[in-house]
């Protein structure tokens, strides 16, 4: 037998019962809390994550709670329900982390991670993480906007976000571009993208909703997914496979100052302001102007919504062609921190569904909490990786392992509602 | 075949805190024919999904020939002899009238080979004059019309007890006879019937026996004579006038006209 | 049972071709060199994996109706079981692809399992999670796996095949064109069996209506769970196979493009037929090979500008008889479209050079280099692949192979129908009245 020659100079033995612990509780807590629930006739859709995480964090204590007295675990977004929340998924949540955290400061004490009087190395990875996670929520915005008014999700949705990224790269380059103004990439970023998102709509999908498909659901899989392939090398075969890095959108000078003020790296902090700007716009739009108010009352209530005299039809290309928007200015405010090439897309594809289903799918705050849950989880697991060779290669298996314990313990996401 | 005996014991069902089900007992001897009446909401389809375990009762019992079949899935109850159909109905679009056919049939039986599967379907087709569309796909029949394949669906299960939930909404004329014949000829051949409908007049005429459910209780069981003059049934419906509920306008005709 | 007969002939004729192609020198003499050499072999025989894997989805898929995306992380993870028991353990081929199987199998079992409650779009979002997963960490533990560089193993028969008469050396093509040929029809034929066996009846009324199928007593989860471990297994031994044959695995066999041209194989040929997406596959893949190669930019062009003015010609045909009130039929749609291609050829064969012209200076203005005069068509295959999976299931959603075999196996039914319904009279009338 051979052995790992990388696992020798770790403490696994320890680490290992922590992690096993864990491990047990939570599946004890999966296991029986929904068997209980069910016994007693209750809502039984959330007890396996709620039980699987008090399990975790909290041992035996948590789970004989639930199983005494099953509290309704069922929680609507509302200040009421805050104390809930916190006894039941944020604070055992706190405890899982801290556990598995003090499992890894066992198994490899020098890590930067967990070394003393290192914190400041967690920190930076933790604002990384959430300087990014706006971004990704923007993104996974657009795919959850999508699906809340049109039922699909759209496999082509990172592919909007890598044309967006590249637009705005050729538009403001200096030197393989024509080096305009960034206002005027990312306008035209919004443009290209949208204009994508309404013809694909106007085309293919909408079909599908006026009664003409036989199988709506594999249909929208299969087409979106044609449109990705579709996307990417259409590009690919454009543009070429060489990797592109935008320099910093901003003059220099303000770079300079965002880096002394802030401490963290300039282009992610611009991509998260892009982020947060582009959020006040869309909170505006979808609170205070006709077509948004359209957007949301369809989003609720299709038939409702007709009979009010708003054509759902439109309404659906429309919704389709600001979730690619949204991708692609996403796009547009990343490409200056990734180095991108036509296949970040299928990337950022599988990244948008990991937060999409966390947050729970048509919830368009749950994108944004599990964009930034997955930013952070991503940023932390790379820099704590003990590893640091295959650290990078596997960041995108952090959030996907997330997503597959998600899917399977409660499929409607942690705000999503019954479909 | 064997005598039929359905036996429900005290059948209660939660939703959360809502009592869809509220101790429902009832028993069937032999093929009978019995109507399930009730307002919206009574809790008739619920009845229905519990008694072939689509849903799994929170109390009570459920025996069929002295075996208990709740909590057992729906194949094992569909195969022990309990079939139904769904209010919407539910064929396999995409497959023709015959395979639509083989599937209960060979799903009967682990060893069922297809030939005499087969040749039952044939039969089956030929008794509802259906078999000049066996090779249509399913998707091509009109709503009648795929009502009626599921009758023949239901009858290649050969079940003892049927549940048809809504078989005459939205259905033409014409074929509503050929369904009363079909229920009339199958329930002769020994086979007990429990028919779910809005429609009063047909409840009414077709059924020998009358199960009356309100709030998910079952306020009447008797013949259609006992239940049109039972105090309790003309209460609930009464109790709806201002809901505007139609059945009571129907109830109270009946009464004035005697048999329909 | 005449359009039977005409498929049975068709499909056997076809299968005698595709066994005769080694031999192809030695039966025709006269034919063109280099028209059957080692690449074509190469060509035809992942093929013929391809078709197993197109058709094992379109069991899953067009038959089970389960959406799953973990096709070639179950043909990985079958490939990487017999490559790391060959570099661990020291296993032949043989070994290494029986166990592949297994674990694929079992893996399958598993992935059946757990998804039990998921449908269509969740399924399909699990599904590529599971793939995305295999495939970063057969990436990042080269120690056990090779990373990114591949696993290399032994070829499919280490020390070559001796036949008494005629002995194959391990890097012969025909010993494993044969392998893989008689593995695809084997394993083509078991599906098929199995999908007209009560097996594949209850797929598809699983398919159709899960509770439906369960009140007509379908064990649902069990043929759910079956099909997800058998497919499995079909993909992992014909992978094995293949990883012996090329000697190599690498998490690049895994990535989504791989799945996706699968799945357009599939759909192609038709989801609902195991037959046709077979068929599908192996002609797409051959298509696909033969156009990575670099194409004048003025023949691209031409065959563009014909499509183009092809399909404005046609579009402006089918308007005119519209607003002159004609019916077409079939054939004359037919016909219709023959012509406008021919008129849009002979159009684009006159406009080629001053549009090709027009475009390269275009494209000098904006990027300051000529346009070359070759294009690669490596990228553009994949693009016009892209476009043709969207059509086909915006036009054609039975696929393109699949009706065609099925309207030569019903033919003289529906005319049989018709008579039939005619005969049996009213109602029908009645219920079309209502």
């Amino acid at each position: 037998m051979h052995a790992s020659p990388l696992l020798q100079e770790f403490n696994s033995g320890p680490a290992a019962i922590i992690f096993l612990w864990v491990v047990f509780w939570a599946v004890v807590g999966g296991v029986i809390t929904p068997r209980v629930y069910r016994k007693k006739d209750l809502d039984a859709s959330s007890a396996t994550l709620y039980g699987a995480i008090a399990g975790a964090g909290t041992g035996p204590i948590l789970p004989a709670y639930l199983w005494y007295k099953t509290p309704e675990l069922n929680f609507p977004w509302r200040w009421s329900s805050l104390p809930s929340i916190l006894i039941f998924s944020v604070l055992p949540s706190i405890f899982t982390f801290a556990l598995l955290y003090w499992a890894f400061a066992v198994y490899h004490p020098s890590n930067l991670c967990v070394a003393e009087g290192k914190g400041s190395y967690l920190f930076s990875q933790v604002s990384n993480g959430v300087l990014v996670g706006v971004l990704y929520g923007l993104i996974a915005l657009g795919l959850t906007l999508i699906f809340s008014i049109l039922g699909i999700v759209s496999f082509a949705h990172g592919q909007f976000y890598m044309i967006g990224g590249y637009v705005l790269f050729y538009v403001v380059d200096g030197k393989f571009g024509a080096g305009l103004n960034p206002v005027v990439g990312l306008l035209a970023t919004g443009l290209v993208t949208f204009l994508i998102g309404i013809i694909f709509e106007r085309a293919l999908l909408r079909p599908m909703h006026q009664g003409k498909v036989e199988r709506p659901g594999e249909y929208a899989i299969l087409l979106t997914f044609g449109l990705a392939f579709f996307l990417e090398y259409s590009v690919q075969a454009t543009l070429g496979t060489n990797p592109r890095k935008a320099s910093a959108i901003l003059p220099i000078g303000i770079v300079k100052w965002l880096q002394d003020v802030t401490g963290m790296p300039p282009t992610r902090v611009i991509g998260f302001m892009i982020g947060l700007a582009v959020l006040g716009i869309l909170y505006w739009f979808l609170n205070y102007t006709w077509p948004g108010k359209a957007l949301r009352s369809v989003s609720q209530d299709k038939q409702a919504a007709a009979v009010v005299g708003i054509n759902p039809l439109n309404v659906n290309t429309l919704a389709f062609g600001l979730g690619a928007m949204l991708a692609g200015i996403s796009g547009a405010a990343l490409v200056q921190v990734f180095t991108w090439a036509p296949n970040v897309g299928a990337i950022a594809s599988a990244r948008s569904f990991v937060v999409i289903v966390l947050g729970g799918m048509g919830s368009l705050v749950g994108a944004m909490v599990g964009g930034l849950v997955i930013g952070v989880v991503e940023a932390v697991g790379v820099g704590c990786f003990p590893d640091s060779g295959r650290a990078l290669a596997y960041q995108p298996v952090f959030g996907l392992i997330i997503f597959a314990i998600v899917l399977l313990l409660k499929p409607t996401g942690l705000f999503g509602r019954e479909l | 075949m064997s005598e039929i005996h359905l036996q429900v014991n005290n059948l209660t069902k939660d939703f959360g805190g809502l009592r869809a089900v509220n101790n429902v007992s009832f028993e069937i001897h032999g093929p009978e024919l019995i109507g399930m009446i009730g307002p919206n909401g009574a809790g008739k389809t619920t009845v229905t999904n519990l008694l072939n375990g689509a849903m799994v009762p929170s109390s009570g019992t459920i025996y069929l020939n002295g075996q208990r079949i709740d909590g057992n899935k729906p194949y094992q109850i569909a195969r022990v002899g309990l079939g139904r159909t769904f209010q919407v109905t539910r064929s396999f679009r995409r497959m023709t009238v015959l395979e639509n056919m083989l599937v209960p049939g060979m799903a009967l039986h682990t060893t069922a080979n297809r030939k005499d599967v087969g040749k039952k379907a044939w039969e089956v087709l030929d008794f509802l004059t259906f078999e000049h569309q066996a090779n249509d796909y399913a998707r091509s029949l009109s709503g009648g019309q795929q009502k009626l394949l599921e009758l023949g669906r239901l009858l290649m299960l050969d079940p003892q007890i049927i549940i048809l939930d809504e078989p005459f909404a939205g259905v033409h004329p014409k074929l509503m006879e050929k369904i009363y014949e079909y229920i009339n000829t199958v329930n002769a051949q020994g086979k007990a019937f429990i028919l779910i409908s809005h429609d009063m007049d047909t409840i009414f005429a077709l059924s020998k026996r009358l199960l009356v459910l309100d709030f998910g209780s079952l306020i009447a069981d008797g013949t259609p004579e006992e239940v049109r003059h039972d105090p309790v049934v003309i209460e609930a419906y009464l109790g709806e006038e201002d809901e505007e509920d139609v059945p009571v306008v129907d109830v109270y005709h009946m009464v004035e006209e005697g048999e329909i | 049972m005449k359009g039977k007969t005409i498929l049975w002939i068709a499909g056997s004729l076809g299968i005698i071709f595709l066994a005769l192609i080694p031999f192809a020198y030695d039966i025709f003499p006269f034919l063109p060199p280099g028209l059957v050499n080692n690449y074509t072999m190469h060509v035809l025989i992942i093929s013929f994996y391809y078709a197993v894997l197109a058709s094992s989805w379109s069991l899953l898929m067009g038959y089970a109706g389960q959406f799953s995306f973990a096709h070639m992380a179950f043909a990985g993870l079958a490939g990487y079981t017999t490559g790391m028991m060959g570099k661990f353990w020291g296993t032949g081929p043989l070994t290494g692809i029986i166990a592949g199987t297994m674990v694929a199998g079992i893996f399958g079992l598993i992935v059946g399992l757990l998804v039990l409650r998921l449908r269509s779009t969740y399924l399909a979002l699990f599904t590529i999670a599971f793939a995305e997963i295999m495939r970063f960490v057969t990436n990042a533990e080269i120690y056990y796996t090779g990373g990114g560089n591949g696993l290399q193993m032994d070829p499919l028969l280490p020390n070559g095949l001796d036949l008494g008469f005629y002995s194959f050396d391990s890097v012969d093509k025909i010993p494993p064109y044969f392998i893989m040929f008689g593995l695809m029809l084997i394993l083509i034929a078991f599906m098929s069996w199995l999908a007209n066996t009560r097996f594949g009846l209850f797929l598809r009324a699983i398919r159709e209506d899960e509770e439906a199928a369960a009140a007509m007593g379908v064990n649902v989860i069990r043929y759910k769970v079956l099909v997800f471990a058998i497919t499995s297994m079909v993909v992992g031994l014909v992978s094995g196979v293949r990883a012996h044959y090329i000697t190599i695995i690498s998490p690049n066999d895994m990535i989504i493009l791989w799945m996706s041209l699968v799945i357009t194989m599939a759909v192609l040929g038709g989801l609902e037929s195991l037959v046709a997406s077979a068929i599908g596959a192996i002609v797409i893949f051959v298509t696909l090979e033969y156009l990575k190669t670099n194409f004048a930019t003025t023949s691209v062009m031409t065959i563009a500008l014909t499509l183009i003015f092809g399909l404005i010609l046609y579009q402006l045909g089918i308007y005119a008889a519209k607003r002159s009130g004609t019916v077409l039929k079939n054939i004359h749609k037919t016909m219709l479209s023959v012509g406008s291609a021919i008129v849009g050829l002979g159009i684009s064969i006159v406009t080629v050079a001053p549009i090709t012209t027009g475009i390269s200076n275009a494209y000098y203005d904006i990027s300051g280099s000529l346009l070359p005069d070759q294009i690669d068509m490596s990228d553009w295959r994949l693009v016009i692949f892209g476009l043709a999976l969207m059509l086909t299931l915006r036009f054609y959603q039975n696929g393109l192979l699949y009706p065609i075999i099925q309207r030569v196996s019903r033919a003289g039914h529906l005319a049989e129908t018709v008579a039939k319904r005619d005969a049996a009279g009213t109602i029908t009338e009645a219920e079309a009245g209502s």
